[in-house]
């Protein structure tokens, strides 16, 4: 929304929906709709917002399916129903049928009625769904028992105890189904949460204490010991250990002081903080990566579009088999028999194990994809990652950082010559002055210092000229290919420095679990070859693609695309963004508040290349899952809908079968909560801390260098 | 052509806006927002007023006929 009509448009768009109270509040960008949930449902709701011109997200993904939050009444009293029907049907004790009639009417009523609802809706719109199915499943088996028991005709059997268990065990499973759901949701809602409560901050000189979420710019925070941080926030005062495990995944705790930057979701571990807010909390680090992670969890993946498109045509064939079931039976003479193979393929076909498959196995590998610092912007990048057998790795800033190393010391070095080189690198940030100020630890006071535009530094250090510069400056042919620096100290000849890139820590366990899991590995750079090559032998690189201006990176991973092959792109963000956007699978490296801003297909929080491979990885493990689960949904539907045509199934077997189905490709999927990143090669495994919001993981696997509990 | 006034508009979105509900009637080719003067100009064959204020409306904003 950019202006205060636009939110008054939206109110009125949803106003209109039927059932529908909206109020949409421009400032905190939030629309609230109060409505009845039989009429209406979140996905309609987000479907008006975005006919109106503008893109929605639920907040509270937990109440999506408000109809079964506080139903668990109901669902006990109907439980108790269908005991005493099935008690009579076993002969357990003896019900007269009547009352039966009226037992089974009232767990249809308390439990089967949302079934009926949908059912209708559907049929007015001409599709069907798998409450059409249950729905003709149990009014067929209640109708019958009805007509029987009103006729009195005594010979003929009833079937109260299907009616009523039908419905009963279906809404037993997609209750269970909705609590598993709320449960792969709070991973981040649970942090959220933990910043949800009250703040004391200070706001134009007075003291107040305040919800987290109303937090704006430039209060005064003040942050306890053990309290998440609720906004994103610059340290004023106090010096404490922070817990970032939000940006990096892992456990590090950070010491931070005045002028430190904190994001929304750290936690402070020691001492007593004071900070400015540098963004409102509804804008905070922390709420853009949940509204991310939402974001994309709308999104739906190519497989969950077969799904559907197989559902559609799914039900009208399950019922015409239901027909024909029931009119071969008819052919051997037994209405009763016919009857109850017909109900049970009713039942006994669902096709909501299939529409669950890819969503929900989703939901839970992107959340937990971003509690390890992974965003995954949609599901079809999950579909890419198995696909890919080329990746080219940036290599500034990706494979290497920002700093410079020296390489040998010239043998003429003397220990005072270091202290005087080491003192005047020291007052500039230049990273080849950053290199030369590790030459010593021990600092004198400088004396004068000043910048050579375009060539160097030159100060007086103990009485001594220190003058840094390119070899040029002194007049000096260098021969090796790497970057050097020259420093003079008085008169004498200059000394020779070489410099390298500093390799990024993990850099060479990336490459190594790369190659190990078969992809092509390319180094993409806009450095000379020769440079370019030094690091590439270090890594075990083979393939470079040196001298490539930013604006032709996108052009190489076209060339290697138009060979046919699928090409990975791992680079830093905002700068690649061409190449990422071109390549098959973009990769970004972002600091934490870059987020928003990032359009590759997976970004990695916190700038740490390690966790490439645990990205591919998680891909991986997600599909395989999405795929065992279609494998169970398609494979079940297949076997249950033909024993119970077959007469084998009766149909309150059926509709335990069912809700086990759903049941089982659910459970499947919440295991990929319990993935765990590893990274083997970043630190020696056992040297990080738990991660706070883990239970602690003991006796887990190693495979390809990522952790999985199974 | 009609112009009408419509004191509300004040970004880009509104201006989609009424451009998609007044584009939909039949015999309007085209749909003007200005946002400095807050005028919607409205061009094409047998426009009827009331059609018109009902799609602003539509859009989420009050309008008058100015000439």
């Amino acid at each position: 929304m950019t202006c205060t009509s636009c939110a008054s448009r939206i109110e009125r768009k949803l106003n209109h929906l039927p059932g529908a109270t909206a109020t949409v509040n421009y400032a905190l960008e939030e629309a609230t709709i109060t409505f009845d949930p039989t009429a209406l449902d979140t996905d309609r709701i987000l479907a008006a917002v975005r006919q109106a011109g503008y893109e929605a997200i639920a907040k509270d993904q937990s109440t999506v399916s408000p109809k079964l939050q506080h139903q668990r009444w109901p669902l006990v009293i109907s439980a108790v129903l269908s005991a005493v029907l099935l008690g009579t049907d076993l002969s357990l004790w003896s019900v007269s049928r009547p009352v039966a009639l009226v037992l089974a009417l009232l767990a249809i009523v308390l439990v089967g009625r949302g079934f009926l609802i949908t059912a209708v809706r559907d049929l007015r719109h001409l599709t069907g769904g798998m409450d059409s199915l249950v729905s003709l499943g149990f009014v067929t088996a209640f109708t019958w028992s009805a007509v029987v028991t009103i006729a009195h005709k005594t010979g003929e059997p009833v079937f109260f105890d299907a009616a009523a268990i039908v419905p009963t065990v279906i809404y037993l499973g997609r209750w269970i189904e909705e609590r598993a759901k709320v449960v792969a949701r709070s991973d981040l809602n649970d942090l959220q949460a933990k910043i949800l409560g009250d703040v004391a901050v200070t706001r134009q000189g007075v003291a107040l204490t305040i919800p987290a979420k109303e937090i704006l710019r430039d209060d005064l925070l003040t942050i306890r010991p053990g309290q998440v941080v609720p906004t994103d926030m610059t340290v004023t005062a106090g010096e404490s250990a922070v817990d970032t495990a939000i940006i990096t995944g892992e456990s590090d705790l950070t010491l931070v002081a005045p002028g430190s930057n904190l994001l929304a979701g750290s936690i402070n571990r020691d001492q007593l903080l004071e900070g400015i807010a540098t963004t409102s909390a509804q804008r905070s680090f922390l709420s853009q990566l949940t509204q991310q992670v939402a974001q994309a969890q709308a999104k739906k993946a190519n497989l969950e579009r077969i799904s559907d498109r197989v559902s559609r045509v799914f039900v009208p064939i399950v019922i015409l088999i239901a027909l024909g079931t029931f009119f071969v039976w008819l052919t051997q003479g037994s209405a009763v028999t016919a009857l109850v193979a017909g109900i049970a393929v009713l039942v006994v076909a669902c096709p909501c194990s299939l529409g669950l498959a890819t969503p929900i196995a989703f939901l839970v590998a992107t959340s937990r994809a971003a509690r390890s610092g992974i965003l995954i912007q949609s599901p079809t990048v999950l579909e890419q990652v198995p696909k890919i057998d080329t990746i080219f790795l940036d290599k500034t800033g990706t494979l290497t950082d920002a700093t410079l190393s020296l390489d040998d010391l010239p043998p003429k070095l003397t220990e005072e010559d270091r202290v005087c080189i080491a003192t005047v690198a020291q007052s500039s940030t230049h990273p080849v002055a950053r290199a030369l100020s590790a030459l010593s630890t021990i600092t004198v006071p400088v004396e004068a210092v000043r910048e050579l535009p375009g060539s160097g530094l030159v100060g007086t250090v103990a009485g001594h000229t220190v003058t840094i510069a390119a070899p040029h400056f002194f007049h000096l042919e260098t021969t090796k290919a790497s970057r050097m620096i020259a420093c003079q100290i008085d008169d004498r000849p200059p000394l020779l420095f070489s410099l390298h890139e500093t390799l990024r820590e993990g850099a060479k366990g990336l490459v190594e679990s790369l190659h190990n899991s078969g992809i092509e590995i390319i180094m993409l750079t806009g450095d000379r070859l020769s440079n370019a090559q030094v690091l590439a032998n270090t890594l075990g690189i083979t393939a470079i693609r040196a001298d490539v201006r930013p604006a032709d990176k996108a052009a190489a991973i076209r060339d290697e695309q138009t060979l046919g092959k699928r090409v990975a792109m791992v680079g830093d963000g905002i700068n690649d963004a061409e190449a990422l956007a071109q390549a098959d699978l973009g990769i970004a490296l972002a600091s934490g508040t870059d987020i928003a801003k990032a359009s590759a297909d997976i970004t990695i929080l916190g700038d740490d290349i390690t966790k490439v491979p645990g990205a591919i990885a998680l891909a991986r493990v997600t599909l395989r899952n999405i795929h065992q689960n279609f494998a169970w949904a398609f494979g079940y539907n297949a076997i249950a809908i033909t024993l119970a045509a077959l007469g084998i199934l009766n149909p309150m077997l059926a509709a335990a079968l069912m809700a086990s189905s759903s049941l089982i490709v659910v459970m499947n999927a919440l295991r990929l909560r319990r993935w765990r990143l590893q990274q083997r090669f970043a630190q020696p495994a056992g040297a990080s801390p738990e991660h706070p919001f883990s239970p602690p993981s003991a006796h887990v696997p190693v495979q390809n260098g990522f952790l999985l509990d199974t | 052509m009609l112009q009408f006034s419509v004191p509300t508009v004040s970004c880009h979105h509104c201006q989609v806006a009424i451009q998609g509900e007044v584009g939909k009637i039949p015999g309007v080719q085209s749909v003007t927002v200005d946002l400095d003067t807050k005028t919607v100009t409205i061009e094409g064959d047998e426009l009827q007023v009331d059609a018109l204020l009902a799609a602003i409306d539509e859009a989420g904003y009050d309008a008058e006929l100015i000439q």
